[in-house]
């Protein structure tokens, strides 16, 4: 059972012995708060992973949504954002010890309309711990509406909980659209422009439109056929027309929230106008929804769509993978730039998904997830920066390495993620998809590699340019990185480090699971 | 009428003569009212569809309805919990009502209309369905012109009623046509005996429906229009209209169902693109009623032996899902008007009154009107894929705007002062109550499915 504090307004000051804090800005700056706050994650998550004794796959995967409720309940009487963070960590801890369960890969979880196993488990465990990194970043960002902000932040961390352990596609389907309305408000309402309206909308409408091309499919299943559930759906012997159609009309909205260009441009606009830790959780967790679906739902149900469209799918994702690099070295804006970044990254994920092998579609999942944590701490340090300045331009900023030097070994190794160098998870995710799709197409392997080039050329200029060099005026009165800072981006920086390390165990700790999702389908 | 519809109308008129007359200043009789007017409608849609469960469960034919189209599953909803539905909405209306301070006239006027809507479901001779539906045309006309100084107001009115009046018109001579043709009143002869009088009534229907290619009117008409008014026009009153679609258009389908077929398509198109360049929520509903409109005429057309669980089913979610959002913005919005432009800060202080309300008629998933699209789309399915896909896909531009439409009261930018209602106004608890009678009325008709 989560203990909650109870938090007075001098009792953080009075923790560190600094009196005359106030409660806004004590929490923010105290060291001993996040760090405890942190401590009793890791020591929870770990101890329970070591000990085996994990929380039951039942109760955990529904504690993320449990805290969203209990949340405005909680917030009455307490500081929003150290409540939401409690929340988030006691449910993250739960969650993510659940994925952690060493049982999965070989016998997965599954009652109740929900499933653990090798396929949702590192989604789920992303999504326990990017969670509550969101709210940690947001203590020193946020500063208006806290109360209805933590509860959206809260509220998309139990939706995309269950999204990744739902076995029914049409539960799957509403609570995917469902992930747009707090984001939609999140983007609109916190932004800190006037134009973030725009991009609120105009994210609200390429993922809602691209959804209405699953629910012609839903129907035939729901009401045509009897039930969407995925283990069904696996067994049932669909035509081939039917498949190649379904999976073909299916593939659309997934398409468009991974994003594959053309169906990018509501990307880079959210994530200029949302505020810092909402391009987090944009970049970090709910692209990912997009390609989960191809692993849980779209190849399992519809194998023969997926081979039928392999070949055209994976030419879109490497021009994908391409165009948007090539976008990404001529932008001006930081953010900008990492969001194309982010498109490149999915599109080579795009091509791991539709390459039809089990490497692959392990060096996808595992793609995702490593990107989940380098692009959330590299939009984490943006938004460092423009706190700071104001200004997310590149060629406002220079000398960083000298004034902010811890900040700038964090980046650096957040850059290293993005231009998958070896020993980040970023590249271990890369290997394994171009080792898969090497089996099927030498030919594309190279062209996706082609990407590791482009991306070793924005990553490298833009932190050269921001953190090398003659200090530029703008940045003379500096402050380093506060200690909640650190910590967000230090999580980040740890886990693609860490996700860099256990590549290999992933592969083959996962390898039956995906060997089932790809071939478990046919029928005989 | 049976004594307990008798009651439900008094009831009804207690509820609007609280909402027009004492407004919140009288909040405890004005709620009392309301849920008086609730159980008297839940009441009444009992008692309606226990009569036309009695049809269906005894299998055989009812003499107006010998095919089974009236009947609905064993044990299922039929047409009769329309009646209810009506009757909810009406209440809603005088929620709407509640924003303003409406003259006395309205009370009388407002109740004539819905009352004469009530008799439409129970009459079967052309000739009182002809003076009813009159009534309640007339009714609206002199809603629509109430405030003769408002230039824009008697514009909309004038065209209404010459546009009205013209089809009343052909409306008559069509039934003197059948008249002279099967020597008999009987709607359900005349429908049975007379496919091109029943198209002709068909036509007449889809006008005062507002369906393509007769929706032209309704956008001019209800864009002046103050939020109670608009209300009632947009709910209540258009109830009964697709209750006598659905009792002609069977018959009248039958030879020329392609044309029907036609215009639901064509409706879907016309009201999607000219409700996205709208600037005002009377005109928005307009052009959403032409949408939904089709979507309702493909309903009729693909589904006719369902007992009509389709066709009430997503009545029932577009036209709550619109007074919704009609009353949801005349409550928590301090302002008189239905330009969108005004509408900053509306949801401010009730931002998920607002999104809620607009995103639920976008039929959106997690909302009420997502189960209505899935419903809608079951019972198009008989046409294939391609009508399938078709609808899907221009349902979207209505989505679209309607996000819009949050969009304008969640982000837009004023100087304006907001003094939004305190969360127990007596006006906020009993949409509360509506809503939930609402949601009581909908479980309940899931469940006999």
């Amino acid at each position: 059972m989560l203990a909650l504090p109870r938090v007075s307004p001098d009792g953080f000051a009075a923790a560190v012995g600094r009196p005359g804090w106030s409660a806004r800005r004590g929490y923010r700056q105290n060291y001993f708060f996040w760090w405890f706050h942190l401590g009793w994650f890791f020591l929870f998550l770990g101890g329970v992973t070591h000990t085996g004794v994990t929380p039951p796959a039942g109760v955990a995967l529904w504690a993320p949504a449990a805290a969203a409720l209990v949340y405005p309940v909680a917030v009455r009487t307490r500081p929003a954002g150290p409540v939401a963070l409690w929340l988030s960590l006691g449910a993250g801890a739960l969650a993510g010890a659940a994925a952690l369960d060493p049982d999965l890969a070989r016998t997965g979880w599954a009652a109740g309309g929900l499933t653990l196993d090798a396929v949702g488990a590192p989604y789920v465990f992303l999504t326990a711990t990017v969670t509550p990194l969101v709210v940690l970043a947001s203590l020193e960002s946020v500063r208006r509406g806290e109360r209805v902000y933590y509860g959206w932040v809260l509220l998309l961390g139990g939706l995309l909980t269950l999204c990744f352990s739902v076995s029914n596609f049409l539960v799957f389907y509403v609570l995917f659209e469902a992930l747009g309305f707090p984001m939609f408000l999140l983007v609109g309402q916190y932004g800190p422009r006037p134009q973030r309206v725009a991009a609120a909308y105009k994210f609200f409408v390429y993922t809602f439109a691209g959804a209405a091309a699953v629910l012609p499919v839903l129907v035939y299943l729901q009401f045509g056929w009897g039930t969407a559930e995925v283990g069904a759906l696996r067994v049932h012997q669909f035509t081939e027309y039917e498949q190649v159609v379904f999976f073909g009309l299916c593939a659309v909205p997934f398409a468009v929230k991974v994003p594959l260009v053309p169906f990018h441009l509501w990307l880079p606009e959210a994530h200029v106008e949302a505020p810092t830790p909402v391009s987090m959780l944009l970049a970090g967790l709910l692209l990912k929804t997009g390609g989960y679906a191809f692993v849980r739902f779209l190849l399992p149900a519809f194998p023969a769509g997926g081979y039928t469209w392999g070949p055209a799918a994976a030419a879109a994702g490497v021009f994908s993978a391409l165009a948007a690099a090539a976008y990404a070295v001529v932008q001006v804006d930081m953010k900008r730039m990492i969001a194309y970044a982010s498109v490149s990254h999915m599109g080579v994920v795009f091509v791991g998904l539709l390459g039809g092998t089990p490497l692959g579609l392990q060096g996808a999942t595992y793609l995702m997830v490593a990107h989940g944590y380098t692009s959330a701490g590299l939009f984490a340090g943006i938004g460092v920066l423009y706190d700071r300045y104001h200004t997310r331009v590149v060629r406002r900023y220079g000398g960083l390495a000298g004034v902010m030097p811890g900040f700038g070994v964090l980046f650096f190794v957040l850059t290293l993620g993005n231009l998958s160098f070896p020993l980040t998870g970023g590249f271990a995710g890369e290997f394994m998809v171009l080792s898969g799709v090497a089996h099927r197409n030498f030919g594309v392997t190279l062209a996706v590699g082609a990407t590791v080039f482009v991306g070793l050329v924005y990553s490298v200029w833009l932190f050269n340019r921001v953190f090398y060099g003659g200090v530029a005026a703008g940045v003379r009165t500096h402050q380093e990185a506060t200690p909640v800072e650190v910590g967000v981006l230090g999580w980040c920086a740890g886990w693609t480090l860490l996700t860099g390390w256990f590549g290999g165990a992933f592969v083959g700790y996962s390898h039956g699971c995906y060997l089932g999702v790809l071939h478990g389908g046919i029928p005989g | 009428m049976t004594p307990l519809e008798a009651g439900v109308l008094g009831g009804g008129l207690l509820f609007f003569v609280a909402a027009v007359g004492w407004t919140p200043p009288v909040g405890t009789l004005w709620l009392g009212a309301t849920l008086a007017a609730l159980a008297g409608a839940a009441l009444a849609g009992g008692a309606a569809n226990a009569t036309l469960a009695g049809w269906s469960t005894a299998g055989a034919a009812h003499p107006a309805d010998p095919v089974g189209y009236l009947a609905g599953p064993v044990g299922g909803p039929a047409w009769g919990d329309l009646k209810f539905v009506c009757l909810l909405l009406f209440a809603l209306a005088g929620v709407a009502y509640l924003a303003g301070r409406p003259p006395a006239e309205t009370l009388v006027v407002g109740t004539t209309a819905v009352a004469a809507g009530l008799l439409t479901f129970a009459t079967d001779n052309l000739v009182s369905l002809y003076l009813t539906l009159e009534l309640q045309a007339l009714s609206l006309y002199t809603l629509a012109g109430l405030y003769k100084f408002d230039e824009e107001r008697t514009d909309g009115a004038v065209r209404y009623l010459l546009s009205g009046s013209l089809v009343s018109g052909f409306m008559l001579l069509g039934f003197a046509r059948g008249y002279g043709a099967n020597g008999t009143f009987q709607l359900f002869e005349f429908t049975r005996d007379d496919p091109v009088g029943s198209a002709w009534l068909v036509g007449m229907i889809l006008f005062k429906a507002g369906v393509f290619p007769f929706h032209f009117w309704s956008p001019v008409v209800y864009a002046p229009l103050e939020w109670g008014t608009l209300a009632l026009v947009v709910g209540a009153t258009k109830v009964n209209l697709w209750y006598l679609l659905g009792r002609t258009v069977a018959a009248a389908a039958a030879p020329v169902w392609w044309a029907l077929w036609w215009v639901g398509l064509a409706s879907v198109v016309a009201g999607s693109v000219g409700g996205y360049f709208q600037t005002n929520v009377g005109s928005l509903l307009g052009y959403s009623g032409a949408v939904n409109g089709g979507y309702l005429v493909l309903l009729l057309l693909g589904t006719p032996r369902d007992g009509g669980f389709a066709l009430g089913y997503y009545t029932g979610v577009y036209l709550g899902g619109t007074l919704a959002l009609v009353v949801g913005l005349s409550v928590f919005g301090d302002t008189q008007t239905t330009w969108f432009t005004t509408w900053s800060k509306l949801g401010v202080t009730y931002p998920l009154a607002v999104y809620y309300a607009a995103l639920n008629l976008g039929g959106l998933p997690v909302f009420p009107g997502f189960a209505g699209k899935l419903v809608l789309l079951w019972g198009i399915a008989p046409f294939g894929l391609a009508t399938l896909a078709f609808v899907v896909g221009s349902s979207v531009a209505p989505a679209v705007y309607y996000v819009a439409t949050a969009g304008a009261a969640l982000f837009g930018y004023t100087d304006r002062e907001v003094n939004p209602p305190h969360p127990v106004h007596p006006v906020a608890a009993a949409t509360a109550a509506v809503t939930a009678g609402a949601a009581v009325g909908t479980v309940g008709a899931l469940a006999g499915v």
